[in-house]
């Protein structure tokens, strides 16, 4: 312990006033070329005289564009930082270069919050964690808690059987911990701050993990150890590197978050030091502090129950205003998650992270929170409120177009303000701004290719120069297309969340098991086609100029099914892959974990599975069929206690219901009524066996053979 | 060879007081067997004779008890987990309180310990059980958390300003009257409307 004890904290190497002049310098660098910009608009627009519609072209194009600013601005912030290899705001730099020892690491708890998940990836995601510890020495340091949420009665059993099966290979028992909350209170945040309220005492800290997160042992070692050297970090984030891309999209996503992802976030930790955020997962948190402040207020302040959905921000912004800092470790490595298959699985996603984002305006101006975190709920509105604003802007857009085109005469070409002095016309002045602004969203990538092909292992492990090349235009051309798609999703959502349309809690897709769904991408995209293709010709109409300026959108709009349905394919994913093309660092040299996990899940699809007809209702037939399944439930239920007169009549009607027409014949709710219940559960299991044959259903008969028949292979956490 | 037929007839015979007809017998046996494959006892040999015990031990009882027409097949189940009841609360040890272990939880140490696959033959067995399956089982004994240490988690007071404020009571006031939140569309439709009329007269 006195090894690390001594060891000088973050705050010691950069103090916080230090940090402040790097938050003046940052946004001083953002207004100025916000400003130069707005200027140069306001100069093509003011030609004799403004319209009242280019008053609103400029009003909106300053947030746009200050965004784009913003992220070129971090961006070569962070280049700078990496190209020095030296940063005083680093919290990785406060480690000592000797991996602790377990016996300095005080107990810490791995909660892993899952909702009707892929049971095989989260299982093995934990086997592989805890077999890395084991390996590393630190087990005994850790506890593992996986707390469902799930409400899919088949998941459930599922989870249970897979966490029994994992304990029983990995002697895990007293080690990794299931639990299974019967009310799903306020969703995920809920489900931790339940952790929190019967253990969190136990723990100084917990690492939470996302159902498809992956760390190594070192890094959760480091994390805990970060901790301890600095005392006044209340949260600590690891930034994930994406692994296990499939698809085409995926692929994609993965390798301009790897190529790209370092120096924004190496920006990012520039101006916000100790003021930065929490995205949920792979992060590690004091316990004490995060009981006592950061349990998430009502959304309505009390007026009603509604809860935040993204309540990570607002966490880190309650950690922050008790004055204990948020780190992030964008150096320290060894944590990975995996990303959604495909643009529709990304757009789901986003639809869900939208509704919270928009949330956050609840919190905007709430007494105490420190700038930087307001700055950090404001950017998060703004990344999907700029979607619609973009969209005013093209429309805006679209009709100075018209009124250029029918209006007496052209009046860019006036020689006024800055063409007089430029001695060029306004049409070459936007084109001018036009540059510019492609110029500030490319140059960031070019910046990371080139600190990629400065390093010759990083380039290797890259795939080669010329692969990153390839791949980083394709990747642009690409996110050009898919852009003014996203844009059109982003926009619906934010209108439809304002408009007070609920948005579901559904699991989040992580892999591409189904292949293409080309029913369900023809139904998503056909209003963008069909946006994009109306737009095409009014622009043309109005005149051939206008046509090509908005091109880059349309094309995109018109184009979005056929994309979409190649961005999905896996096949195409895997033989961009043989080709070494768009390959990652987590492939070419891939840690013993991602390697391990890679393997161990490839190998399910080679395992015997039940039959469609019975695998849909596995862990119903299971719980009912199996002696050793059966009992494990019920003595997994906390409450064993007889039901009442009426609650047994109910039961016993939905048994009968069960045995006579198969599971399929109960909803979900109904089956997880039943399931809840262990008397029930167990005159279940005694009834299947003890109905003559002659009186079970057709399904059950048929599920006794199946099962038995799968019964001899062994039982491992590795099914579907 | 003549020892081993004996064996196998010994285990088909059929009792004769209360014997049922074949077809009973059948099912009777089929169910208790398919029960073990269940249990995971993958030994066919020790399946049957295990299966043949507890059908006979089922027939038994249903000839010493009153007629309640249940059927063979339903005794004969009710035979066996009552014998695995017993067998293994004989083999797990005494709580500290005194209180006997459930059935699932003898059950639930049988599969930690994966008993009926590495020890097929210790299964329902009453004789003394091989060495390392008692210490195995005994062990197994299933705990999905440890002993809580409850506190508690409760939002602190947040003064979020004037606009939430504002906001919250207009929400409130359109989650009253939905009418309202219709109404105000429109309004912004046709204000959208008047905008664009005035605009392109000017």
């Amino acid at each position: 312990m006195s090894a690390t004890i001594h060891h000088p904290s973050i705050i010691h190497l950069a103090p916080l006033r230090a940090s402040a002049r790097r938050q003046v310098v940052f946004f001083t660098a953002v207004v100025m070329l916000t400003g130069l910009a707005t200027w140069v608009l306001a100069d093509i627009l003011w030609r004799g005289g403004i319209r009242k519609l280019e008053i609103a072209i400029l009003i909106v194009f300053v947030p746009l564009f200050g965004m784009v600013a913003l992220g070129f601005i971090q961006a070569v912030c962070g280049f700078l930082i990496l190209l020095r290899r030296k940063d005083p705001f680093s919290i990785s730099r406060t480690l000592p270069e000797k991996e602790p020892d377990p016996g300095e690491l005080p107990a810490t708890a791995i909660v892993i919050p899952i909702y009707n998940e892929d049971v095989s990836r989260v299982y093995e995601g934990v086997r592989m964690i805890y077999l890395d510890l084991v390996r590393a020495g630190y087990a005994k340091r850790f506890d593992f808690f996986i707390l469902s949420d799930s409400n899919n009665p088949n998941k459930w059993i599922e989870e249970e059987v897979a966490w029994i099966d994992l304990c029983k290979q990995v002697k895990g028992f007293g080690r990794i911990f299931y639990r299974k909350r019967m009310v799903n209170l306020n969703r995920k945040s809920g489900n931790v701050s339940d952790f929190l309220r019967r253990w969190g005492r136990k723990y100084r800290y917990m690492v939470v993990l996302d159902a498809d997160s992956l760390m190594k042992a070192e890094t959760l070692a480091r994390m805990v150890q970060l901790m301890e050297l600095n005392p006044r970090a209340g949260i600590i984030q690891t930034v994930p590197s994406p692994i296990q891309a499939q698809t085409f999209f995926a692929r994609l996503m993965q390798f301009s978050g790897t190529l790209y992802g370092p120096i924004f976030q190496a920006g990012l930790n520039y101006w916000q030091a100790a003021c930065g955020n929490f995205w949920g997962h792979n992060a590690i948190i004091r316990c004490a502090p995060f009981m006592e402040h950061c349990s998430l207020p009502t959304l309505t302040g009390g007026a009603g129950n509604a809860r935040f959905m993204s309540h990570d921000y607002v966490e880190a912004a309650l950690m922050r205003r008790a004055n204990f800092e948020v780190w992030m470790a964008y150096e320290l490595g060894g944590s990975y998650e995996n990303l959604p298959p495909t643009p529709l699985d990304h757009a789901c996603r986003d639809r869900r992270w939208c509704r919270g984002n928009l949330q956050h305006a609840w919190m905007l101006t709430a007494q105490g929170l420190n700038p930087i975190n307001r700055l950090h709920l404001l950017m998060g509105i703004f990344s999907y409120a700029a979607s619609p604003l973009w969209l005013l802007f093209l429309v805006l857009g679209t009709l100075q177009g018209w009124f250029e085109a029918t209006g007496p005469g052209p009046r860019f070409d006036s020689d006024v303000g800055l063409s007089s002095f430029l001695d060029v016309g306004g049409g070459r002045l936007a084109l001018l701004l036009f540059a510019i602004a492609v110029t500030l969203l490319t140059l960031p990538k070019v910046l990371a290719v080139l600190l990629v092909l400065r390093d010759r292992k990083r380039r290797k492990e890259f795939g080669g120069g010329v692969r990153v090349m390839i791949g980083c235009v394709l990747e642009h051309a690409l996110s050009v297309l898919l852009a003014p798609v996203q844009m059109i999703f982003n926009s619906r959502f934010v209108v439809e969340i304002l408009m007070g349309r609920d948005v579901p809690w559904n699991p989040q897709q992580r892999d591409a098991a189904g292949g293409v769904d080309w029913e369900g991408i023809i139904k998503a995209y056909a209003p963008h086609t069909g946006i994009g293709v109306t737009w095409a010709v009014l622009a043309w109409r109005v005149s051939p100029a206008l046509f090509w300026w908005l091109s880059p959108v349309t094309f995109g709009l018109m184009v979005s099914i056929p994309l979409c349905v190649v961005l999905s394919m896996p096949g195409l994913g895997r033989r961009l892959r043989a080709l070494s093309l768009f390959v990652i660092p987590a492939e070419t040299n891939p840690p013993s974990v991602v390697s391990h996990l890679e393997k161990n899940l490839e190998s399910i699809h080679h395992r015997l599975t039940p039959s469609p007809w019975l695998g849909e209702q596995y862990g119903m037939t299971q719980v009912v069929i199996d002696p050793y399944i059966n009992a494990a439930h019920c003595s997994l239920l906390r409450d064993k206690q007889a039901p009442g007169a009426a609650a047994h009549k109910h039961l016993q009607e939905l048994a009968d219901t069960l045995l006579a027409k198969g599971p399929a014949a109960l909803n979900r709710k109904e089956q997880m009524v039943l399931l809840r219940n262990a008397q029930a559960v167990t005159d279940l299991h005694e009834r299947v066996w003890c109905l003559p044959e002659a009186k079970l259903s057709h399904w059950w008969r048929m599920a006794m053979r199946d099962y038995n028949t799968l019964q001899d292979r062994p039982v491992t956490a590795l099914y579907r | 060879m003549q020892r081993d037929m004996d064996l196998l007839l010994d285990t088909l015979s059929l009792p004769k007081a209360g014997a049922p007809e074949l077809a009973e017998w059948d099912e009777a046996y089929g169910t208790v067997d398919n029960y073990f494959r269940a249990c995971r006892v993958s030994s066919r040999l020790h399946r049957a004779r295990l299966t043949a015990a507890v059908v006979h031990g089922a027939i038994r009882r249903r000839a010493a008890e009153a007629p309640t027409g249940e059927p063979l097949s339903s005794v004969a189940i009710k035979e066996a987990r009552r014998l695995m009841d017993v067998w293994l609360s004989g083999l797990l040890p005494q709580r500290p309180d005194e209180r006997p272990y459930s059935q699932a939880e003898g059950f639930v140490a049988l599969y930690l310990c994966d008993g009926a696959v590495r020890w097929p033959h210790a299964f329902l067995n009453p004789e003394e059980a091989p060495p390392g399956f008692l210490d195995t089982l005994r062990s197994r004994l299933v705990k999905a958390g440890p002993d809580l240490e409850i506190s508690s988690m409760v939002p602190r007071p947040l003064d979020r300003g004037i606009f939430p404020e504002l906001a919250d009571s207009a929400r409130a006031t359109f989650d009253r009257i939905p009418i309202l939140r219709t109404l105000l569309f429109w309004t912004l439709f046709a204000a959208a409307l008047v905008a664009l009329f005035w605009y392109t007269r000017q």
